[in-house]
This record gives structure tokens, sequence and C-alpha cells, in this order.
């Protein structure tokens, strides 16, 4: 028991000497007494007005341990604090009264502590059926509404219908009293009253010491707290709506809100299986439009909004929430054509279906074998995907299509179960491999290999070659051509001449595989040989003359020539550099002496300084 | 006011007491000469289904010194006792059918010629305890007639009526 709990307390002390001092002389007391009684505020609302229809000792029900209260009358008016302190007893629960002893009361019982330690317990009583707006334990400040007030339990007068009752019947009041809770009997929230006053100016323009007396009529001067009411949230249009659609919400108030001044509201948003997340924040607003990405997920979604007034820093006075329906694409499906599995298949179709509110869209997926899921058609309203199967892997896929609504931002709305999807493909033949023109080619040849394979259904090719003494190289990857150009692919005139090994690798385009067959062939290229020069005129020849060069070879392909000239004394001198013309005018120097004439040779496109050379003395005289 | 199907009468009784007959629940009590007999409400959320209080007058319009009253509930439970008992609870329960706490003086009674059970008990703002009989009302309900008084002085005169009155019940 809270109240219970709470006893023991010292201050029981305290009040005991007041109280008994006041009860000696109780008239005295207010006047010596007056500044250190509990002070409070009266328990209705700033400028409210009511009649104290009983007050302290009053004869008809103010007597022992009620004998410090006052009866505010009146119907159907806001209680509110008369000082701060926590909520530690509420009972709503009974729903009538009158002047019978069977008829129990409702109430509120707050807890305050004074400025000196003492804590004290105010009583609210009387109070309508379920009208408390605070809940146990909850801390309240002055001039809170707690409740309405009423009539419940036993209240008199309470005189038939048609007679004379003043000013209701039965007569409305608010019990208060301030009460020390160390002296409760016989129900724990009925404690013994003890002295208070109000600090109300209107109280002490009355009676300095603030406590007013039976048939005065007392303003209020407690805060003023305003409360607002318990909203109508709508949407609009209304649900169900398909998702996208644009929503808005907005805050009514059926009941009327006057007392809360300056509304405030803040709207929350549950998507559907989500959590609650903040959407607008507390402002003047009384609208909020859902957000397009917000509002992109079927489901049951769930808007509220809490208000409270400007003036107020707490979460909330009032809530109010309601379930919103976002309807979205539904029941995906999905075919495959042709359906698994499939030996040596080149294409696959994949069609998506789905109901949506609007136009649906599709987003395809596959899973290769050792992958993982990767988009391989992004949404569009296209619901079929082509896929080229020939390029495999060969294992087993996995397929699925997602669907949302045109327009839609989430992931995806409704998914189809995912298919599973065997490739398989035959293997690649032995491959045969030739070169064009056949060996043994020249060395400035662009020599043409060709291999093909049988069985699988997308051969691919790969081509290496290896140098005498190398290693061997890739010269073209795996491709669907059949054929590599060696002299072409590899620049021209670079391979010297020699036997090189050849090899082609095949393998299906849906395989993984280094390769599933292989073929090598021996490739000789020969370079130009049997250099031979003549002169016109023959050696010897007079100083000064142009003497005509020509060499010549034997070459499979085209020869070039390139002929120096070395002095007497002197060094080799290049004077004319490689020519497909075998033919060089020498006009030979004014010296005279014995001069060495050369030429080389080699094929056009070879890589080599020459492939053959030759020379001879040529006198001058 | 009573009900349309109910109203005090006349009748005499060997009191010569008006006699309140009620056709809704099928029950009919004398009430002293002078007296008001009230109608007053029930509150459903207790089970509190009717009630009737008579007193002095002069006392309309204020609070009485002491008054008989008639209360007629919801019955949910087998015998009298058991229906006292399970209404009964500490004043700290909010249970809205808690109509008295633990009562005492309890005693097996015949009124209205069939058994019945006395006790008293206090509300919870009174030191002044109430004296009540509940007697079964047929299956449905459960009369309750019981009387106090805050003042001493007026302490027989309520008693001797309510013992006319419940010499003169008839259920």
């Amino acid at each position: 028991m809270k109240l219970a709990a709470r006893r023991g307390v010292a201050a029981g002390a305290v009040l005991g000497i007041l109280a008994g001092q006041l009860v000696v002389n109780f008239a005295r007391a207010e006047l010596v007494y007056a500044n250190s009684l509990p002070h409070y505020y009266l328990p209705f609302a700033y400028g409210e007005r009511h009649t104290v229809s009983q007050g302290n000792g009053g004869s008809f029900s103010h007597t022992g341990i009620a004998q410090y209260a006052w009866d505010f009358a009146g119907d159907a008016f806001g209680v509110r604090a008369a000082r701060e302190g926590t909520v530690t007893a509420i009972q709503q629960s009974y729903g009538v009264g009158g002047c019978l002893a069977s008829y129990h009361p409702n109430y509120v019982v707050v807890s305050s502590i004074e400025d000196d330690g003492t804590e004290h317990d105010e009583l609210y009583l009387h109070i309508a059926h379920n009208s408390v707006t605070v809940s146990l334990n909850q801390s309240v400040t002055r001039g809170s509404i707690l409740a309405v007030s009423d009539s419940s339990g036993y209240v008199c007068p309470d005189p038939p219908q048609g007679q004379t009752c003043p000013p209701t019947c039965p007569a409305a009041h608010l019990h208060f009293m301030v009460m020390n809770p160390s002296g409760c009997a016989p129900a724990p929230w009925w404690c013994q009253s003890v002295a208070s006053s109000f600090l109300d100016s209107n109280v002490l323009a009355q009676d300095t010491n603030g406590v007013p007396l039976v048939n005065q009529s007392v303003t209020s001067s407690n805060v003023v707290m305003p409360h607002c009411n318990v909203p109508t949230l709508s949407g609009q249009p209304a649900a169900p709506q398909n998702a996208h659609t644009s929503v808005t919400f907005s805050v009514t108030f059926p009941g009327g809100n006057s007392s809360c001044p300056n509304p405030n509201y803040h709207f929350w948003i549950q998507p559907p299986g989500g959590a609650w997340q903040s959407a607008q924040p507390y402002s003047a607003t009384a609208i909020y439009t859902w957000p397009q990405d917000w509002r992109a997920s079927p489901g049951p979604w769930h808007v509220e909004v809490d208000v409270r007034d400007a003036s107020e820093t707490w979460s909330y006075d009032t809530t109010s929430w309601i379930a919103y329906q976002l309807n979205g694409c539904s029941a995906a499906s999905m075919t495959v054509n042709p359906p698994s599995p499939q030996l040596n298949a080149n294409q696959v179709t994949v069609t998506g279906a789905s109901t949506c509110p609007g136009t649906p869209t599709y987003q395809f997926w596959r899973q290769a074998p050792g992958s993982g899921w990767q988009i391989v058609q992004d949404y569009s309203t296209a619901n079929v995907y082509t896929w080229a199967a020939l390029f495999g892997p060969v294992g087993t896929h996995t397929l699925q299509v997602y669907a949302r609504d045109q327009g839609a931002t989430d992931s995806y709305e409704v998914a189809s179960t995912p298919v599973s999807y065997q490739l398989s493909v035959t293997p690649c033949g032995t491959p045969s491999l030739y070169g064009s023109p056949a060996s043994p080619g020249g060395t400035g040849n662009a020599i043409l290999f060709t291999a093909s394979t049988s069985g699988c259904p997308n051969p691919m090719y790969r081509f290496w070659v290896q140098a005498p003494g190398g290693s061997w190289v890739i010269e073209q990857d795996y491709t669907f051509s059949n054929t590599f150009d060696w002299g072409t692919w590899n620049s021209p005139g670079t391979q010297a001449a020699a036997t090189y090994k050849i090899e082609v690798d095949v393998v299906d385009a849906a395989e993984r595989t280094s390769y599933d067959a292989v073929a090598n062939i021996n490739y000789v290229l020969i370079g130009c040989t049997s250099a031979s020069l003549g002169t016109s005129p023959t050696s010897p020849a007079t100083k000064g003359s142009t003497i005509l060069l020509t060499g010549s070879a034997s070459c499979l392909g085209t020869p070039q020539y390139r002929f120096w000239i070395k002095s007497p004394g002197g060094a080799w001198v290049m004077v004319r550099d490689y020519d497909t013309n075998a033919n060089y005018g020498w006009v030979s120097p004014s010296t005279a002496g014995t001069y060495g004439v050369e030429v080389d040779v080699r094929d056009q496109g070879g890589s080599a300084s020459y492939e053959t050379t030759t020379w001879i003395n040529f006198v001058l005289t | 006011m009573p009900s349309g199907t109910s109203s005090p009468s006349a009748s005499p009784t060997s009191t010569q007491w008006p006699v309140y007959s009620d056709a809704t629940y099928h029950f009919s009590v004398s009430y002293p000469t002078g007296f008001t007999f009230q109608t007053e409400h029930g509150d459903p959320a207790s089970g509190l289904v009717q009630a009737f209080r008579t007193f002095d007058p002069i006392y309309l319009n204020t609070y009485p010194p002491g008054q008989i009253e008639i209360a007629i509930y919801a019955r949910d439970a087998t015998t009298t006792a058991e229906w006292i008992t399970k209404h009964s609870a500490p004043a700290s329960s909010t249970d809205p059918k808690r109509y008295w706490s633990p009562v005492s003086n309890e005693t097996s009674v015949t009124i209205a010629g069939t058994s019945g059970v006395s006790f008293d008990w206090v509300p919870d703002t009174w030191t002044t305890p109430v004296h009540s009989t509940a007697v079964l009302l047929g299956t449905g309900y459960v009369l309750v007639l019981q009387w106090w008084s805050k003042d001493p002085a007026y302490e027989s005169t309520l008693k001797a009526d309510y013992s006319q009155m419940a010499s003169d019940l008839q259920v």
C-alpha cells in the first residue's frame, strides 16, 4: 500500500503539535498560525469562483477527521491541484452519489512535501465517475487538472425530483482537505485533516489568514494549467488506399478544446510490423502529410497524434491513433521457358506476374552456382527477362522476381517463390589446328591459324605460342573466334626465323573450366638466304663515277636490301636503309683506293637485323 | 420518486404506517408516518440496482442526523452470508463492487419470514456504524434494510422505526 508505506514520517509530530494548538482555540489559532499553516491555492481554475457550502468545522459533516475540510459548491468544474505533489490514490469507479450511506465516493489523493519537509496529503473528494486525468505516482504541478467535480458518494441534500434543491441535486461539491497521512481511519486515504490556508488573493482579501468561511464565494488565483481534450485523428482520403496514395492526416476536437488555448501536435507513425517513429515533432500544425517514401509499403500502418498545449513540456495531454491500411502488389509468380533442366540452352525466358493496385513493375534476380544473388534486370514494367543461358555457368541457378507498384520505393512489395534452374552443356571435342600459309612460312608473312571443334554448342578458342627455348604465351585469349592471325595480331615483323609451337584450347561458353580439349602444331619460320652483290661497272672503276650496286637473295617473302660502304682505313657507313629496291646507285668518292661494299637482306616484316649478308672489295682508281 | 410500477400507499398496517410496494423487485415495506420515502439512484457500476431512503422531512435540504435506507443489489452469490463476504474488502480496494469494509456483528436472523443476516459496517468516511440486515430477494436480488444515526439522541427512535419496518417487510 502506497499510503501505508509513507506513514511513519516524522511529520505527524509536527502536525500533532500544530493541530493540538488549533483544536484548543480554533479561531485564535488561525490568527496566530496563519503564516505557519500549510499553504495552498484553491483547487479550481484561475478566475473560477465557487461558494464555500461548508467550511472548517461545519456541523453537517466537517467534524472529527474532516474538521479542516472545505466544500466548494458546483458541478462539473475542473478539479485542479492545490499544490504540486505526487498522486498516491485514485478511486473513480463509482457511478452515483446522493444522501445514502451505501454510496461510495470517488477521489484523488496528492501527496505534497511542505517547505519544512512535512508530508501532507490533499484529498479531492466526490469527483465524477471515470473523470480522473492523472495516474498513480504521477507528479503534478500546481494547477494541473486532476478530475471533474461531481457528487459521488454520500452527498446531501438530495430531495426528491421536483422539489427545491440548491443549486444542483444532489448538492454537488468538491470536498477538499489537507491531511496528516499518519492518522487515517477507517479508509487508508481518509486521514486526519489539518489546518491549512489558501494564498489566493481573493481569499486573503476576505480573510487575511487565507481560511475561507462558509457561504463565502472565493475566486481562484491558481495557475492556469491548460489541458487538451482527446482529439480525433482522421486520414483523407479514408483508408484503405493503394500504397503511394497521397494521404493527409488531420486533427479535430469534436468535444471542443477550449481548455487548451495553444494546442501543439506531435505525429507518430508505425510501419507495418515496425516500431513507432516520430513523424512530425510538436508544432502548431494540426495536419500531417504522409511523405512519399513513408507510404510506399502496403500493409496496416498506424498513425498517432499526441496533443499538448504550447505551454506544456511533458509528453502529452492526450493522444489518439488510427489504423490506416495501404494496399500493394500481391501474389507474385514466375514461369521459365524452356523448363529446367536444360542441356545446351542458349536462352531462357523468365516471366513474372503479380496483381497490383496500379501498374506492376518487376525486378529479376538470379543466383549463379557458387555466387551471390544479383539483380539481372532492374525494376521496369517489363515482366519478361531473357536470360542468355549460353554463358552459363553450368550448374544450378536460382531465379526470383520481385514486384511492386509503379512509383513504389520499397525494395519490393511481394516476391515470387525462388525457382531452381539446372543448366548443363556438352563439352567441346578435340580441336583441329592449321596455319595458312602452311609451314614453313616466311618471317615476314602474316600467318592465319584456324581451329575447329565439335560437340559443344558455343565453343570458345584460346591460342598460345611458344618460341624456341621460351615459355608458352597466350597470344589470343578465349573468344568465339576460331582464327588467330599471328602476323597482324601480334605486330608484323616481330617473329624471327625459328620453329615455333602453336596451341589452341577449346571450351564451351557456359563452362568455367580452363579447357575441354587442346591441339598443338609446329610452325617453321624461314628468313632470306644466299645473299649476293653485283656491281656495274665491275671493280676497278674510275673514282667519282656512279657505281650501280645490285643485291639479291633467296626469300619466301619479299626481300629488303640495305647497303653499306667502307672507305679505305675507315668504318662501315650505311648508305641506304632497307628497301625492297635491290639497286643502289653509289656515287663514288674522288679518292682512289680499295672500298668495302656490303648488302644486307631480310624478309619484309622480318624482325632480325639481317637474315643474310655479303660484301666485296671495290677499287677506285 | 418511486418507479412507475411502484408507489407508496396508505395501506393500513398494525401501526397504521404507510406502505411502499415495489412491483419491480417484489417487496413491500412500511415506513413511519410523516416520514418521506424517497427513491434514489442505482449505481450500475457497482451492482447497486436501486435504493430508497426514508427520513424525517425536516432534513430534506440538509444532512440528516440519521435515516433508514433500503438498497437492492444484484444477487451474485448462493447465500446471503456468501454475498456479504464477497462484497467485503478493505477500504483501500478500488473494486467498485466493494460495498463495505469487513463487517462486524454478523448474525443470522429471520426477516420477512425468511432467513437473513444482520451485520454492522462503517462507511469509508464515517465513524458512525450502519446497522444492516440482508435478505435474498428472489433469485436475482438482495435487499438490504439498514439504519444509522450520527446523533445519539436520535438512535432509539430510528432503531425502533427500523425494527417495525423489518417486522412489516414482505418479500
